[in-house]
């Protein structure tokens, strides 16, 4: 396997498409990142061959966040209008510094959006996972959770203890037996991430 | 300079010993003027020998050595994270990159302060200018790279103590843009192609008043204010995407005077720039790479 | 499913107990046992040559870097013969994502007085025999301690650094000239070495709360343990003669402390083959 390097010559921009981890400056196509060369044939015919480079290194740059993609994070302030979030994992990679995500209250799920209220559904601590939808202003990416399996992942209760989830909107403590309001990702995650 | 409470003091003010009365070696001074050649024999257009390697700092996302001559440099890149908030602007153009040069006390003859140098900040401008078209960073919105440099050592110990604490910034600002760009590839940040740094210095020939060049001049060099038989009239600096062959950065100064012999000498330092590209830094990378494998 | 990175992100405290629970480290090593294997010295002159002496250390995968310059300066008029040796450690932003580039924080400045302290309080270095002439010229030795990489146990790894260059560090002769009132010396000249009198070693170890309130200790702890830590403590052996020369931390209990000092000097006995 050969490696090329940054600014190594791939092909001509018309021979193939230009995928991931390349680019085209003029009529050339270049290496981008330091990596293995793969071209995977096109499966329709007239289109190009797609070029592209994988990269030798877990990059840190998947764990940026983009649009669609499923983050996870702490809760780190709730007001009527908006849960904010510490975004500390994307997809399955934790980040090294944290992004800031806020979920606003017409975000938070898909039905009955005149209804909610925010500390009903998020309390400071608590680990929520979420979806981006947009880029969001200067500060903050955009999240939502409404869909079933986001929500509130774990949740400490107010005698701090881990709570169970019982409902798509309560938990309970499974010590002083109180129930907390919260919006629950489907419960298949917890179960998982406790047992390890 | 200010007190600070900050660290520990020693006394007021230090001094380094002058140098003694009867000199045991003699200073090379008068014979390289005599000479034709270059201080260290090499030819007009042949660069030191450079040492360069990755993933040194294991905190950082990417970093990267080198060692040219005296000068030894760590690059280490941090991110993409945040961009923090006050230097929030204009968030849907892509990324942004902060460069931060600092030399460690212990860098030169005499120790530095904590505050920071002029020269420490020009550095880091520069080379902010030399990296920044070479990064394809729009494909990083919202982002920040930080680029860290830690100068450990600014010049060879066996050459002759300079007045000033850097006597020639353009000394270290190749190997800096070097060690960066290879630090950065290492981060597997996208680039169109690594930016190598190359100097050179300028100098006029006294009888004939013709300028001459020579790559990669020494700390030497530049001190003795003479070299192969010339006067030394100025320095430039270029940083270059060799494989496509762009200018990323060139810094210059000293009374040249003659702009068909700049464009001449910046020619001479891309081509410097691709050699050391292709023997030393294609080779750090790919043999990083296969080391992970 | 949730992978270990993730889990150990989310949640520290828990990914740690867990581990700690069972008697094992995060990264393999077994609990109070100190091991030594992670420690390389790296041969001072290929990194440095340009200041009297310097040296790098790893301690596990810190990178530490100290380079001492020797300047001359007039000595205070209280006491004549004194020189002066100036230590400090510097954390600049290279080392890791949470330095920032300004002035030092407060635990960049609890580190450095750690370190000054040591060297202060146990006469580490007879400051007498950097008198070159009495109330007119003494040396000035800087070490300047700087972190390359940094990944927890500050102290112990910039102690290490410190007296492995303050153990190479040799002086040019030098000769105090009553005409002109000034010193010189041969650049190149290097040799008096410094008469080091004790050569102290850090070990430091951290006080861990598991399930049931019971303490642990865990010698070495990287900055990802270091952040559920309930307390910590550091212990400084002299390696020539095995004495104490001090304790640093809080809130440590007095059997915990009896091992912690132990297995100090065991280790301070084993680097020092090193």
């Amino acid at each position: 396997m050969t490696v090329v390097t940054p600014g190594e010559r791939l092909g001509l921009a018309g021979e193939f498409f230009a995928s991931n981890g390349t680019v085209e400056v003029g009529d050339h196509i270049y290496a981008s990142i330091v990596g293995t060369v793969t071209t995977t044939k096109s499966t329709t015919s007239g289109e190009l061959d797609t070029i592209q480079v994988i990269p030798t290194k877990k990059t840190m740059k998947s764990s940026i966040p983009e649009v669609s993609s499923i983050v996870t994070g702490k809760v780190l302030r709730v007001n009527p209008r908006m849960a904010t979030l510490s975004i500390m994992v994307v997809g399955d990679q934790p980040c090294a510094d944290n992004f800031q995500g806020i979920i606003r209250v017409q975000d938070v799920r898909a039905t009955e959006r005149d209804k909610i209220q925010i500390y009903n559904c998020f309390r400071p601590g608590d680990i929520v996972r979420a979806e981006v939808i947009s880029l969001g202003d200067s500060r903050s990416y955009y999240l939502s959770t409404a869909k079933n399996e986001l929500g509130v992942i774990l949740a400490t209760s107010v005698a701090g203890h881990t709570m169970i989830p019982i409902s798509w909107e309560e938990m309970v403590c499974p010590k002083t037996k109180a129930v907390e309001n919260r919006k629950c990702a489907k419960p298949v995650a917890i179960g998982e991430s406790s047992t390890q | 300079m200010a007190l600070d409470s900050k660290r520990i003091k020693g006394p007021e003010k230090s001094f380094v010993p002058l140098p003694l009365l009867v000199q045991s070696t003699p200073t090379p001074t008068p014979t390289s003027t005599k000479t034709k050649g270059r201080i260290d024999g090499r030819g007009t257009d042949e660069v030191r020998p450079l040492f360069a390697t990755t993933r040194l700092v294991r905190q950082a996302s990417g970093s990267a050595f080198v060692e040219v001559g005296g000068v030894k440099v760590v690059c280490a890149v941090y991110g993409p994270k945040p961009v923090p908030a006050s230097k929030v602007q204009d968030h849907h153009s892509g990324g942004r990159i902060s460069c931060d040069v600092r030399l460690s006390p212990f860098a030169a003859l005499k120790r530095k302060q904590f505050m920071k140098e002029p020269a420490e900040h020009s550095l880091s401008n520069n080379l902010h200018t030399a990296l920044l078209p070479s990064l394809l960073l729009a494909h990083l919105p919202k982002s920040q790279i930080d680029i860290h440099i830690q100068i450990l050592q600014a010049q060879n110990p066996t050459s002759i103590p300079p007045n000033a604490f850097v006597s020639s910034l353009s000394l270290l600002l190749a190997p800096c843009i070097t060690a960066a760009s290879l630090a950065l590839a290492d981060a597997q940040i996208e680039m169109m192609d690594s930016v190598v740094g190359c100097n050179l210095g300028i100098y006029r020939n006294p009888s004939t008043q013709k300028l001459f060049w020579m790559v990669d001049c020494t700390e030497e060099e530049i001190e003795t204010r003479s070299n192969g038989g010339g006067v030394w009239v100025g320095n430039c600096v270029v940083g270059v995407m060799p494989s496509i062959g762009k200018v990323t950065g060139l810094v210059m100064d000293g009374d040249i005077g003659d702009v068909g012999f700049v464009m001449e000498a910046v020619q001479v330092c891309v081509d410097a720039c691709a050699k050391i590209h292709e023997v030393v830094v294609k080779k750090a990378l790919i043999e990083s790479a296969q080391a992970k494998e | 499913m949730v992978n270990p990175d993730t889990f150990k992100k989310l949640h520290p405290q828990e990914f740690h107990r867990r581990f700690l629970g069972k008697g094992v480290r995060p990264d393999g090593r077994e609990g109070l046992m100190i091991d030594l294997l992670n420690l390389t010295l790296v041969t001072p002159n290929r990194i440095h040559r340009n200041c009297k002496r310097k040296c790098a250390r790893s301690n596990g995968w810190n990178t530490v870097i100290c380079g001492i310059k020797a300047e001359v300066a007039v000595p205070d008029t209280n006491h004549p013969t004194t020189g002066y040796l100036v230590p400090n450690v510097d954390f600049p932003p290279i080392c890791g994502s949470q330095f920032k580039p300004t002035a030092p924080g407060e635990f960049t400045q609890s580190v450095s007085e750690m370190v000054y302290r040591v060297v202060k309080g146990n006469n580490i270095l007879d400051l007498e025999t950097l008198c070159i002439e009495g109330g007119k010229a003494v040396w000035v030795l800087y070490a300047d301690i700087v972190f390359l990489n940094y990944e927890g146990n500050a102290v112990d790894a910039a102690l290490l650094a410190f007296t492995a260059a303050l153990k190479d560090t040799k002086l040019p002769v030098a000769v105090y000239s009553d005409v002109e009132g000034t010193v010189r010396a041969d650049a190149a000249d290097r040799s008096v070495s410094l008469d080091v009198k004790r050569v102290p070693f850090g070990a430091t170890f951290g006080i861990f709360e598991q399930d049931g309130g019971a303490k642990m200790a865990m010698a070495d702890p990287t900055d990802e343990e270091e952040a559920v830590l309930i307390s910590s403590v550091t212990v400084v052996v002299d390696g020539e003669s095995q004495e104490l020369m001090g304790t640093f931390g809080a809130q440590v209990p007095i059997d915990l402390m009896d091992q912690c000092i132990g297995q100090a000097k065991k280790r301070a006995t084993a680097i020092k083959k090193l």
